[in-house]
């Protein structure tokens, strides 16, 4: 949490980074040390883009990054020994067998810890005699993490960790996200679809679309702005900038807000209207909502 | 045949490496059954929460409930420390920041209470079951008094609402 030290595990500071046909724009955000950041959003978000980043995989063309306090890309090599890096198409030697790859991963990290990689082959089920090629997509996703998670990184940054993987998987994966956790300066990066681990582990939420960061914060807020209502009044509502789905109903109108609060309250009751429903919404609700909130608000349309 | 030795030889080999093999998994479950479930058990045992991501409350309402409920039912009993919130994330599998929300509004309400240094306690107020049961009432008139407010229903219309729903359930 941010009461220890203070300290950032990662700071955006107007970072962009331009393709040909994609570009990530003025990026900013800052992850405070032990604390899980899911990063959600569509397909093509720049999710994976805004990691590499991170990583120092690739260089932005303006803007500062700086993970464990360190400027990135100056310092990339000095932070592998200290973050590991998860995606989807890690490459491992497909004639080799896990064992050899520990061994091989031992060599390279001082942090290695040998009776966790134990511990983690027993609970995710691999037999490390067996070779890369023998194993199934789900036990390679396993391997990587292992190998990830066995060298006790300070930062550990997952990339669509639980695509590919079974729901038994999936709990057995975010089972030792939560152990994690229990180290206060360890903090995770993670990006994902499955909403309801993201709901369920980070304390932080970034939603990104069309290469932008459109929400950052606390996840207990984000979700609490999101709400589906039910309003009584006569005559026609306000305009509301944060409102979707507005339909007359036999009380009044349903919406969906994206900015409860009082305000937005005050503003309903100036009108003549009172909220006579409350519910609040799952994440994937939200992230549902977001994107078209986002495009409807003309959000992620490409400057000139 | 020395070609035949020669498999012999190495089937041998694989016989002696898969036994070997063998112990050293069946060493690991001895270490993971006598060390690691005992201590899983523990922590499971400090929290018996029922939560649900299906329920449609908010997660932290949820280990709020579960926390009133251990209380009411003097699984907790007053004084008693409370888990640290990041070993109550751990072992209920829920993020830190959902933890800290349930604990801070639970001590808003003055059902736990929060020594500097000492971390979190179930509030000692002295009070039986009723009495607590008393200042949930209490915490829920509140909370209505609170959405009112904030829906901008007046006393006079909230009290005849009230009287309304009375009405309508003994009915």
């Amino acid at each position: 949490m941010s009461d220890i030290n203070g300290a950032w595990a990662v700071e955006f500071q107007g970072v962009s980074k331009r393709y040909k046909h994609f570009s990530l724009e003025n990026l900013n955000f800052r992850v405070p040390q032990g604390e899980i950041l899911g990063l959600v959003g569509p397909n093509g978000a720049g999710k994976s883009t805004c990691l590499r980043l991170l990583m120092g995989f690739v260089q932005p063309e303006s803007g500062e990054i700086k993970v464990l306090q360190k400027a990135i890309p100056e310092y990339a090599v000095w932070l592998k020994e200290r973050a590991a890096f998860v995606s989807e198409d890690m490459r491992l030697f497909a004639e080799a067998t896990i064992e050899w790859h520990m061994d091989f991963v031992k060599g390279f990290f001082s942090r290695w810890d040998e009776e966790y990689a134990q511990q983690l082959l027993c609970s995710f089920e691999l037999n490390p005699a067996q070779k890369i090629k023998e194993l199934s997509l789900g036990q390679r996703i396993k391997t990587t993490l292992m190998l990830a998670l066995a060298r006790r990184p300070q930062l550990l940054v997952l990339d669509e960790p639980s695509t590919g993987l079974d729901p038994i998987a999936r709990f057995e994966l975010t089972s030792q996200l939560f152990d994690i956790m229990l180290n206060e300066e360890s903090s995770v990066i993670f990006s994902s679809q499955f909403t309801q681990d993201v709901e369920r582990l980070s304390d932080r939420i970034a939603f990104m679309d069309k290469g932008r960061l459109i929400s950052h914060q606390d996840k207990e807020s984000y979700l609490d702005k999101w709400r589906r209502l039910v309003v009584v009044g006569d005559g026609a509502l306000p305009p509301m900038d944060h409102a979707l789905d507005v339909r007359p109903c036999p009380e009044g109108y349903s919406l969906t807000h994206g900015e409860f609060d009082g305000d937005a309250v005050a503003k309903l009751g100036a009108a003549g209207f009172t909220v006579a429903q409350l519910k609040t919404m799952t994440l994937e609700e939200i992230f549902i909502s977001q994107v078209r909130l986002n495009r409807k608000m003309g959000g992620g349309v490409r400057d000139a | 045949m020395p070609g035949f030795f020669f498999l012999d030889f190495l089937g041998a080999r694989l016989v002696v490496l898969t036994s070997a093999v063998r112990k050293f998994f069946a060493a690991l479950v001895w270490c993971v059954y006598t060390v690691y479930t005992p201590y899983a058990q523990l922590c499971f045992m400090q929290a018996p929460f029922q939560l649900s991501q299906a329920d449609g409350r908010p997660m932290y309402l949820q280990i709020m409930d579960n926390i009133k409920q251990l209380i009411l039912k003097g699984q907790w009993l007053e004084g008693q420390a409370l888990p640290s919130i990041r070993e109550l994330a751990v072992s209920i599998k829920v993020s830190v920041i959902t933890v800290k929300r349930a604990y801070q509004e639970l001590e808003r309400e003055g059902v736990i209470g929060t020594r500097q240094g000492l971390g979190s306690f179930v509030a000692e107020q002295n009070q039986n079951v009723v009495n607590l049961k008393q200042s949930e009432l209490m915490v829920c008139v509140d909370q209505v008094i609170d959405l009112a407010d904030l829906l901008r229903i007046d006393e006079a219309a909230l009290l005849k609402l009230i009287a309304r729903r009375i009405k309508e359930g003994r009915a």
